[in-house]
């Protein structure tokens, strides 16, 4: 299979006023075409700013400090921002959390669904960017299209706002979807329904998608590989099934644990115990050495590097010996 | 569903109907607008046309009065000219004049407002500073100098020809800072929504982000802003004429209608001052109620109950 991207030692620090944080430490990971990739992690674990450092997009102060990020062969930290913007919404689209705040509520479907392909494609014609765009809705499986395409956002409901957000990221036939928590602020059989769409659509055009999420049930419904962040860090890499049945690093192990399907009725819910440190203060070595039951001397000074766990899953971990 | 029905569903023709002072707004203004409009085919006489005008017909008082005369509804001015025509053909002036200082400022505006606020940083710095700046002493005082400076360089005489583009002109400079403002300030509170976000993610230039995502969101403040602009403007234009700094007496607005009829108060023509005065505050009104009326809809949070 050929690679459609890449993420090399990816740091991305943001420059604050008291000083400067590092929001990745070192993120690396890879996608196949047409490979679908789940990006799980708690809150602040740079899930987010990772997804967007590659289509290059982090807002201020933040920028990638080192690092690369490969899209078939183009390094998108280092082109131009003309450059940049022409991949993005064209061949990487970006599809984000809350369906009600990311349409823009004084416009048609159809005057945004055209603007986002006159934007790419200027000498397209209007009856041609419309027939793309009915094509578009049908794929998403939005009813009687012709009707919705002159309606305003405000006139649909949140799962098919999320659909329609979809069309619009699938308008230019993109080789690459980058979904943030797409499915977080819609109800559960919503959800499920929105999951499945993406999965069908990844598989019949062929597209690569990284799946941006805090959700393990979702993860493991959509994807094929998953990498597990923590603290800026990948810290598990590995075959969704195989890192769910049998997850490698401690910090992975505790989330599995903490899933409720983990425990009976009545029963007390697992946690892992303590916060994740803030991005000011990570502690030296490995991130997860104050919250980890197995926590060695090894762990507080050196920060350990991915290598293969006792099942073929990368782990960041020193349980595993270390591999040159 | 066509645009009309979609008009007749729409909220604010639901409003409008159920607002009397609105409905009586608007028709004012539309009967004022009409007659200004037509003004050569509704007029008794042509002001313009010296041939109609005679010195002898001076200060006929309107047809009410005792000394009234038939041909002259609302009498004659100190030059003999018809009131109603001369009203008529002066209010057509004034609205020329308030919306292309209007169009003026609005585009000027809207284009600084926009892109200020949507950039920010220096840009943005330097044009609302140089609108604090001009915001600091009064349009008057603007139009006073150029007006000055103009009529050295094109002379006295030839001042009347280009009046009305110089009253447009001084008063689209000197209030496209509100616009700017009322802008600016929705731009910032636009920029920071998630669909901005989005439609940058989808790698749409910054100029097609702020004319096609970001400025229709700002519209309706502007169309408000608009109405009370033209009231303004249409008042800004009198006040010059007034001072005569304006339109010349040979064409006047109603602001220089106002002021020809000024030294005649005392000697019982009240009537070349008064009339068009009160035309200038009905023409006005209207414009603000209806501002006021548009406001009300487009801003549903001040709802008043």
């Amino acid at each position: 299979m050929e690679k459609l991207l890449e993420v090399k030692d990816l740091v991305i620090k943001f420059a604050l006023r008291s000083g400067e944080v590092t929001a990745t430490n070192g993120v690396s990971f890879s996608l196949e075409k047409g490979e679908r990739l789940g990006l799980v992690g708690e809150s602040g674990a740079g899930k987010s700013v990772t997804g967007f450092s590659i289509i290059n997009l982090i807002s201020k102060p933040g920028y990638i400090a080192a690092g690369q990020v490969d899209f078939l062969g183009v390094d998108l930290a280092k082109i131009s921002n003309e450059e940049m913007r022409r991949i993005r919404g064209n061949r990487i689209s970006m599809i984000f959390q809350d369906p009600m705040m990311t349409l823009n509520p004084v416009l048609t479907i159809g005057t945004q669904m055209t603007e986002t392909l006159h934007q790419h494609n200027p000498r397209m014609g209007r009856e041609e960017s419309r027939r793309v765009a009915l094509d578009k809705l049908r794929k998403v499986h939005i009813p009687s299209p012709e009707k919705r395409l002159d309606q305003y956002p405000h006139e649909f409901s949140g799962g098919m706002r999320q659909r329609i957000i979809i069309a619009i990221a699938l308008l230019t036939d993109p080789e690459l979807i980058i979904a943030d928590e797409p499915t977080t602020a819609l109800d559960v059989t919503i959800q499920a329904e929105i999951m499945e769409l993406l999965t069908e659509l990844c598989e019949t055009e062929g597209m690569g998608l990284i799946l941006i999420t805090h959700d393990l049930a979702v993860v493991a419904q959509v994807t094929q590989n998953i990498a597990v962040m923590y603290a800026g860090c990948v810290v598990e890499k590995g075959p969704t099934a195989r890192v769910i049945a049998e997850p490698q690093h401690p910090y992975t192990q505790g989330l599995i644990a903490a899933l409720p399907q983990s425990r009976g009725h009545g029963e007390r819910l697992n946690q892992i115990p303590g916060m994740m440190p803030t991005l000011k203060d990570i502690p030296p070595g490995c991130a997860f050495n104050p919250r980890c039951p197995y926590v060695m001397a090894i762990c507080k000074q050196q920060t350990p590097r991915l290598r293969p766990g006792n099942n073929g899953n990368l782990a960041a971990c020193h349980l595993y010996p270390d591999v040159k | 569903m066509n645009r009309l029905e979609k008009f007749q569903d729409s909220y604010l023709w639901y409003a409008f109907k159920r607002d009397k002072i609105a409905i009586a707004s608007l028709v004012v203004l539309l009967l004022l607008v009409i007659a200004a409009t037509f003004a050569p085919l509704i007029a008794p006489y042509n002001p313009y046309d010296p041939e109609m005008i005679d010195i002898m017909n001076s200060e006929i008082p309107p047809v009410w009065e005792a000394e009234g005369d038939q041909a002259f509804l609302l009498g004659t001015d100190s030059q003999g000219r018809d009131m109603l025509s001369t009203m008529i053909y002066g209010m057509r002036i004034s609205i020329i004049i308030g919306l292309g200082a209007v169009a003026l400022q609005a585009v000027l505006g809207v284009v600084i407002g926009l892109f200020a606020g949507y950039h920010g940083g220096r840009l943005d710095a330097f044009f609302m500073r140089a609108a604090d700046v001009q915001l600091s002493f009064s349009y008057l005082m603007v139009a006073i100098f150029m007006s000055a400076i103009l009529q050295a360089v094109v002379g006295v005489s030839r001042f009347g020809e280009i009046a009305i583009p110089f009253l447009i002109l001084v008063i689209g400079l000197s209030q496209w800072p509100q616009y700017a403002r009322t802008v600016r300030a929705s731009v910032l509170a636009e920029r920071k929504k998630e669909y901005v976000e989005a439609a940058r993610v989808a790698g749409f230039t910054s100029k097609r982000i702020i004319l096609s995502q970001i400025f229709p969101n700002t519209l309706s403040p502007i169309l408000v802003l608009s109405t009370i602009q033209v009231a303004n403007a249409v008042m800004s234009e009198a006040a010059l004429s007034f001072l005569g700094l304006g339109m010349p007496i040979d064409r006047p607005s109603l602001g220089s209608l106002i002021n020809s009829g000024f030294e005649f108060i005392f000697s019982g023509a009240w009537w070349i001052t008064a009339l068009p005065g009160l035309l200038l505050v009905i023409l006005v009104l209207s414009i603000n109620m209806l501002g006021d009326f548009l406001r009300d809809v487009f801003n549903p949070k001040l709802y008043k109950g």
